[in-house]
């Protein structure tokens, strides 16, 4: 049964659903230009009707016998000045009439952007639906009387934030510098990195309305051609209204759709983005949004940060260290805890036994429920934190850690012992950022075995989680790749990070 | 099926250690020798290099090779799959009786309330996913826990060295030779001699020209393992201690002071033993995936499951049972299995070979 309903589901997630229904856009019937300047500024304004911005301005072109023309554009995507400086001057002032003389075979439209327009990137357009395209991407967008082909001049301009430190990954050592929302500020920030032609971007553009061009990015002779094929036509099945950030884009391209693991990596910083395309990754940069999204993305990489790589190597070891320590504890902690309380007393040394009994000894809710209840009430104040306007933020942080903290325990509704188990199990969480809500999926799995069998139910529920994760590819990579299958030469970037000179750079 | 799944020697060799620490990680093999325990161990020891090299050979006669498909073409149709049977039940039987080895340590040992079926079907559920999952995930997983055994057997044994008697090995061959190679034999059959699994597995491997270099790495290791652990126990308990009580190195390991380990014990075997039921598991799923020429074996995985759970219930009455049942009757039912059929088998299997080159040279 679970088959089925699986089958449907991905059957819902791979198809077109129902496109036949919904009326067909202009791009949809290829349109020839007309020769008639009129016929197309009518059509033109039957398409926009309504869209608010789109302007047209008429003009004449000196010497040109039929010298009616006129430039459109969408308002607030293009700048005005440099139209004005490179376009119309141009036009109106230049005179064209020798070259007309000179050069008949040419059309009208190639010899303006080989003669008078000074814009560096100029080119000639056949159908209206391709003028209806760059008039929305922010083109302007020349069309004369009697030709057939229409000059779209890029003029685009609009406000874009600046490149700023990314807030979700701040580092102590290492370029401070993270994505914008502007895909040709992203391209020109990894290019800035890679001074080689091997680095190639491929674009494809993808959602029905919202046309919104993605960027894949490797290096050739570094990344696995296979890998790169096979994004490539994941993104290409692809068929949705709009993409308004790379999550979408993640969604629809993972290995497992129902997998509580991440196996695509998002980051925001550049410098992360280029050591994984030299590692043989493959990026996938989406405009609109700073994440961009690396493949394959392996377990392992949760446990790495790009400062690493930028200390010395002992240090850099001791923190993988501490990290892989974060992991375990923030899934089993709790789990422990109960599984001690309840079915283990003997393991805990009989004075800690003694205290954390009398500590118990008011409460009158069994220890399960009371982690239950602590691991909500976390969740409920992290994620008021996270929402909330940074002022008011800190109230929450106040009322979480002094109210709930303290109060909680001199109400008698926890124990002290519980309050630090879930304390060094939020801290924990926090180190392994990027695969908190699977930890907080693993923690409550645990917790429900350990509060059934003890320590049994904890291993018997890691084991699971293990054989669920050896299950686990991502874009043809075992998921769980230097650990299992174990290789040793990639091992050296794992628990320890060995030096430099040690790692190979190129890999697969 | 064959050439699909494949896995690398290093994942062979984490199986085989798995397979051979099994269940011996809570008993003490050979303790029926009491002091001598070790002696008959190493001598139980050095037979399972032999066995196991008869199981190589006899692969290594027929590679790409299972047991089922060398029983069909040396024995013929009926008599071959009537052996092939007869092993299906064997490693069903096997995987049941170290099921029951667990289940019966948890509840013995720190779970008195809960009932043996539950605890079963729990055990069962999570070796049945990992078995579903195929070959290649089980021994990645494998992989994945197995290393962490000897950190704990270490870990342990350093731990307990004040607590070491040495004169408890002491007297030495009292009764003289014969209760030590009585031991030493049951010491064969369990856990070296069980390794006849492993005869459905080597045609996954990928490399197999390093079989050999594996099997005794593989051996040396494990076998070095439980050697320590024998010693352990043996200078810890002294020689009553270790005959008398069910699970040895339980009561070893709640000597040391102020934190205790027990549960690690625990953890240690089910990791040990769930490496050795998915083994046998697997064997007896792709065996019966052979016989009826089936192409997916993962068709028999929740039906081999259940009569492994039902198997492992029915099994025993007792854990005293258990244990007089390992020592006194396991060693005499497994000879044909483990010893006698293997040999016959290499011994078929060189004459109709001589008999086929005689014709070619002819």
């Amino acid at each position: 049964m679970f088959r089925k309903i699986i089958g449907m589901m991905k059957y819902l997630k791979y198809s077109p659903v129902n496109r036949h229904s919904l009326t067909p856009l202009p791009e949809e019937v290829e349109e020839k230009l007309s020769l008639d300047i009129g016929v197309t500024k009518n059509r033109l304004e039957e398409i926009f009707h309504h869209s608010q911005g789109f302007t047209i301005r008429s003009f004449k072109i000196k010497t040109y016998p039929k010298n009616k023309a006129f430039i459109c554009y969408v308002k607030g995507l293009v700048d005005t000045d440099t139209m004005e400086l490179n376009v119309i001057k141009p036009l109106m002032n230049e005179d064209i009439s020798h070259y007309l003389a000179l050069k008949t075979s040419k059309t009208i439209a190639n010899t303006l952007i080989e003669e008078i327009i000074t814009s560096v990137n100029a080119f000639s357009l056949q159908s209206l639906n391709q003028v209806v395209e760059h008039l929305l991407k922010g083109y302007a967008v020349i069309i004369i009387d009697g030709s057939p082909s229409a000059v779209a001049i890029f003029v685009t301009d609009w406000e874009t934030r600046g490149i700023s430190e990314p807030s979700a990954e701040m580092v102590l050592r290492g370029p401070r510098e993270g994505f914008n929302e502007n895909l040709a500020t992203n391209i020109t920030m990894i290019r800035r990195k890679v001074k080689s032609p091997k680095l190639k971007f491929e674009f494809i553009t993808r959602g029905i309305y919202s046309k919104t061009d993605l960027a894949i990015c490797y290096i050739e002779g570094i990344a696995n051609h296979k890998i790169v094929e096979e994004v490539k036509s994941r993104i290409e099945k692809i068929n949705i209204d709009a993409v308004l950030e790379s999550g979408y884009i993640e969604e629809f391209i993972d290995d497992q759709p129902f997998c509580i693991f991440p196996t695509i990596g998002t980051t925001e910083k550049p410098d992360v983005v280029v050591g994984k395309i030299f590692e043989g990754r493959v990026a996938i940069l989406c405009d609109g949004t700073p994440f961009v999204l690396t493949v394959p993305h392996l377990f392992v990489e949760h446990l790495q940060t790009s400062e690493d790589y930028y200390i010395k190597w002992p240090f850099a070891s001791i923190l993988r260290i501490i990290r892989f320590l974060a992991l375990l504890l923030t899934t089993v902690l709790p789990a422990a805890y109960v599984a001690m309380q309840t079915f283990h007393h003997e393991i805990i040394p009989f004075r800690l036994f003694l205290s954390s009994a009398t500590a118990r000894e008011p409460i009158p809710i069994s220890s399960v429920t009371e982690a239950f209840m602590m691991i909500v009430i976390f969740k409920l104040i992290q994620e008021a934190g996270v929402r909330m306007p940074k002022p008011v933020g800190q109230a929450v942080s106040i009322i979480g850690a002094i109210v709930l903290g303290q109060a909680i325990v001199e109400a008698g509704v926890a124990s002290p012992l519980m309050v630090i188990v879930i304390a060094i199990t939020a801290i924990s969480s926090f180190i392994v950022s990027a695969l908190e809500n699977t930890a907080f999926i693993i923690r409550i799995l645990l917790l429900i075995l350990a509060s059934i069998v003890g320590f049994y139910g904890i291993v018997f529920g890691l084991i699971v989680i293990f054989v669920y994760m050896c299950n686990l590819r991502s874009f043809g990579i075992e998921y769980l790749f230097p650990f299992a299958p174990t290789s040793v030469e990639d091992l050296k970037d794992t628990f320890i990070r060995t030096p430099l000179w040690m790692l190979l750079i190129k890999r697969r | 099926m064959k050439k699909q799944v494949l896995i690398s020697s290093f994942q062979f060799c984490i199986l085989l250690i798995g397979f051979l620490l099994g269940s011996t990680v809570i008993l003490v093999p050979g303790s029926h020798a009491n002091q001598n325990a070790w002696l008959a161990y190493v001598i139980g020891w050095l037979g399972g290099f032999l066995l196991f090299s008869i199981y190589i050979a006899l692969y290594k006669r027929h590679p790409e090779k299972t047991l089922v498909e060398i029983h069909q073409l040396l024995l013929g149709k009926w008599l071959g799959n009537l052996l092939s049977i007869l092993y299906i039940w064997y490693f069903l039987h096997l995987g049941s009786l170290v099921l029951r080895n667990f289940t019966e340590y948890t509840l013995t040992i720190s779970l008195p309330e809960t009932p043996l079926w539950f605890m079963t079907v729990l055990y069962t559920l999570v070796i049945a996913y990992s078995v579903k999952s195929g070959l290649e995930v089980t021994s990645r997983t494998a992989e994945l826990i197995v290393p962490f055994i000897f950190l704990f057997q270490i870990g342990i044994t350093l731990l307990l060295v004040p607590h070491m008697k040495f004169s408890n090995l002491l007297p030495f061959l009292e009764d003289g030779l014969k209760p030590v190679l009585d031991a030493s034999f049951s010491v064969l059959t369990f856990p070296f001699g069980e390794t006849v699994v492993f005869l459905m597995l080597f045609p996954y491997l990928n490399d197999r020209k390093k079989l050999k270099r594996n099997f005794i790495i593989s051996f040396l290791l494990a076998g070095g393992l439980l050697l320590i652990a024998v010693f352990r126990e043996i200078t810890i308990l002294g020689e009553l201690g270790i005959e008398r009580k069910i699970f040895p190195p339980h009561l070893s390991t709640k000597k040391i002071e102020v934190l205790n380990f027990d549960p690690l014990i625990g953890v240690m075997f089910f990791i040990t033993g769930a490496t050795k039921i998915c083994v046998c598991y697997l064997a007896s799923v792709i065996g019966l995936a052979q016989l009826t020429k089936s192409n997916d074996h993962r068709v028999f995985v929740y039906p081999i499951g259940i009569i492994l759970a039902g198997l492992s219930i029915w099994i025993y009455a007792s854990a005293p049972q258990m244990l007089s049942w390992a020592i006194e009757v396991w060693p005499y039912y497994s000879i044909p299995f483990q010893i006698v059929i293997p040999i016959a088998l290499l011994c078929i299997s060189l004459l109709k070979g001589k008999k086929k080159s005689k014709k070619a040279s002819s």
